[in-house]
């Protein structure tokens, strides 16, 4: 039990120190690395409370695929390295700002951690039991019974996101000739080669 | 305490049991790849070093750690340094839920094939880290390719893994295998084997997908600017990788450590025998691949990954699910 | 965009035939010569190391005529010459600067009395630029020492001369 508290606290120091590091890093690259760091330090604590489905989901998900995206816009801005912290600057308009959010954050939580306490009241399921069967089966037991139609919903609405995501930036100009390889490797001589007799001082006129 | 730190001296053994013989591998591998490279060009490849050039691979890293390791002056050097030293322990990190046969397998996780997904769409990070790094162009442009071409590629596996999963009903990957007991996924899956096959081409940066180091236009992509010691280590956890992908593709595909027949005089062959028979095997073919294919241009690869592979594992996946329902074959799960 | 054609890209019929003569080309014998134990074939007229040669009774063929320290393109040959106690006139000196040297072999075709000639070695790599400055002694050491080789090439390849 003692070296199961050593690697929690172990973690949770590491998921602490790292998302500090987040908000305080100057380098925007760093602190990317550092929220990486951060989700699998996460990631790994899930899977110590015996929830081993959600920590490999976030470590593919969002450790796999949405920190990649996130280092990749951050690279292609090239923002500069911050010449002051934000909390050594002069007049910081952020803190104002950041001070709300989190505020707002922490009464959200407050009420999370509150309705934990009447959970009972607050939802039931029909199919959960907590038996010996893993969690990864009482997840989907759960997620494709009680839940069906909210994940069904969720599934919906991101498939939606992506599509218009894609119709935003998908546009296509007219005039341009655009190589269709496919094409390219599926010609025959007999369709793109033409041999004619040339008669002298006459010439052939092509491309017309 | 005591006794949690007697298992963890025992795992530790065990761990070292496992990683010495995967580096070893790693390094004959290096070579049969060169070999058999040359043996399509007619060349003869490694034949100096040891009998049959066995010992080249063992030479060049000892060439590499005498090298001088130079880093650029500009280099982001913490993280500069970090990038091979991530790609090499997430390529190790990987093997140990691999299950050699139905008792040598160093963790049974509950979650296997998972930790397995996961462990590979890490590997990224080490090539990011290291074009970041770098702070020069070729680098830093092979860094963005490969991103992008990993992350493409992982939505396909991840899909061909559902397909594999469907018919199986566990993430356990001793379990995987076991269903195949009658019949290997490669015959009735056998589209999603070839895309898989593909896709780990394309995962691992292999040829015809190798364009984050395309020498022609980026050098040496994100590794130009390593020398010695930690190109090397670059070198051995894209090896390391190449293995496991070759391992994922022989346990989701071609059943694990079961024999081709349970039929007498076959069946005697220790099952690591088996795995390692179907790991070089699948090698082979990413080794000749490697021989016989020209690069792909990178508007042609992003085209191949999502226009074609993720609609067709897709709409595979639809079917198989069908069939499994029509003739209420769906696995029925231990619970 | 025929039927055959959709076939053919649905199924990678090429990417098998591909891998098929792949898996062909691979029993076959490798073209590698193992070079420093096996040696490819060499033309007589190979233009190599140069060479000093001599007269079967050991008597210098080189008459200082200075022909190809003249024809020299690169200027590489340096000859100084004095009249020996016999009357005959011989070099006092003859040295090949081989950094400078480009191998075209000028320096025998206009050599009257067939004294200096390039024979097939071209294994004589160095350590130091100092060992290829060669001079009197060192040719006629390698005319020595090929001696048979170069007079076997010359016999070939007078038909053509």
């Amino acid at each position: 039990m003692l070296a199961h508290s050593v690697f929690f606290y172990f973690f949770s120091v590491i998921a602490i120190f790292s998302s500090l590091m987040v908000i305080t890093s100057r380098n925007t690259v760093n602190s990317v690395f550092f929220l990486i760091l951060d989700f699998i330090s996460v990631g790994c604590l899930f899977i110590m409370v015996g929830a081993e489905f959600l920590g490999m989901i976030i470590l593919i998900v969002y450790v796999g695929a949405v920190a990649v995206l996130f280092l990749f816009v951050v690279m292609m801005l090239n923002v500069a390295e911050q010449k002051q912290s934000w909390f050594i600057g002069k007049k910081s308009t952020h803190i104002p700002i950041g001070l709300i959010v989190s505020v707002l954050i922490l009464l959200e939580l407050l009420v999370v951690v509150g309705g934990w306490k009447y959970k009972d009241d607050l939802m039931s399921s029909s199919t959960l039991n907590l038996s010996d069967i893993s969690n990864t089966h009482q997840l989907g037991l759960v997620m494709y019974t009680d839940y069906i139609l909210y994940f069904q919903l969720a599934g919906v609405i991101l498939l939606l996101s992506m599509i218009g995501a894609i119709l935003l930036t998908f546009r296509q100009r007219k005039g341009v000739k655009k190589q269709s390889y496919f094409n390219q490797i599926s010609r025959n001589p007999s369709s793109s080669i033409e041999l004619r007799d040339v008669e002298s001082n006459k010439g052939v006129k092509i491309d017309d | 305490m005591m006794e949690y730190l007697q298992i963890l001296g025992n795992e530790v053994y065990k761990i070292l049991f496992l990683i010495v013989p995967i580096l070893v591998s790693v390094a004959m591998i290096v070579w049969l790849d060169r070999r058999v490279w040359g043996l399509v060009q007619k060349r003869k490849g490694p034949n100096v070093v040891g009998p049959f050039g066995l010992l080249q691979t063992l030479a060049d890293a000892l060439k590499y750690i005498f090298k001088e390791i130079i880093i650029p002056a500009s280099a982001n050097k913490t993280v500069f340094i970090l990038a091979p030293i991530v790609t090499m322990t997430l390529a190790l990190v990987a093997w140990a839920v691999i299950p050699m046969s139905e008792e040598l397998v160093l963790s049974d996780i509950n979650v296997g094939i998972l930790y397995l997904f996961a462990v590979s769409s890490l590997g990224v990070y080490g090539i990011i880290m290291g074009g970041w790094a770098s702070n020069s162009k070729y680098p830093f442009l092979g860094a963005i390719r490969s991103a992008a071409q990993m992350v493409s590629y992982e939505v396909s596996i991840g899909i061909i893994i559902i397909n594999v999963l469907l018919c199986v009903g566990s993430l356990n990957l001793k379990d995987i295998v076991l269903a195949q007991k009658e019949l290997w996924y490669v015959i009735p899956l056998f589209p999603m084997f070839v895309i898989f096959f593909i896709s780990a081409l394309a995962e691992t940066n292999r040829p015809p997908f190798d364009l984050p180091e395309a020498e022609a236009e980026l050098v040496a992509g994100y590794q130009t600017e390593y020398s010695g010691m930690m190109y090397a280590m670059f070198w051995l956890g894209e090896y390391a990788n190449i293995l496991l992908m070759c391992a994922m593709g022989s346990i989701l595909f071609l059943g694990g450590w079961l024999p081709i027949t349970d039929i007498y005089p076959i069946n005697l062959v220790p099952a690591p025998i088996w795995m390692i028979l179907k790991i070089l095997f699948l090698f082979f073919l990413f080794a000749l691949i490697k021989a016989i294919v020209p690069r792909y241009r990178y508007d042609q690869l992003m085209r191949l990954g999502w226009k074609i592979f993720l609609p067709f594992s897709l709409v595979y996946l639809v079917l198989t699910a069908s069939f499994l329902f029509y003739f209420d074959k769906l696995p029925k799960g231990n619970f | 965009m025929t039927l055959s054609r959709i076939f053919k890209t649905i199924f990678l019929v090429e990417f098998i035939k591909g891998l098929l003569m792949a898996i062909k080309e691979m029993f076959k014998k490798s073209k590698t010569v193992n070079y420093p134990f096996e040696k490819g074939p060499i033309s007589p007229r190979m233009r190599g190391e140069h060479a000093l040669r001599r007269y079967p009774n050991g008597e210098e063929r080189c008459i200082a005529c200075k022909l190809c320290e003249a024809v020299c393109p690169a200027q590489a040959i340096t000859i100084e010459s004095a009249e020996r106690a016999d009357g005959s006139r011989k070099t006092t000196r003859y040295d090949i600067d081989m950094l400078k040297c480009i191998y075209c072999g000028l320096c025998q075709e206009s050599c009257p009395v067939e004294a200096i000639v390039q024979g097939p070695n071209f294994e004589f790599a160095t350590e130091t630029r100092e060992e290829l400055y060669y001079n009197k002694e060192k040719l006629l050491d390698n005319g020595d020492r090929w001696e048979s080789v170069l007079a076997k090439n010359i016999k070939l390849d007078k038909p053509y001369r």
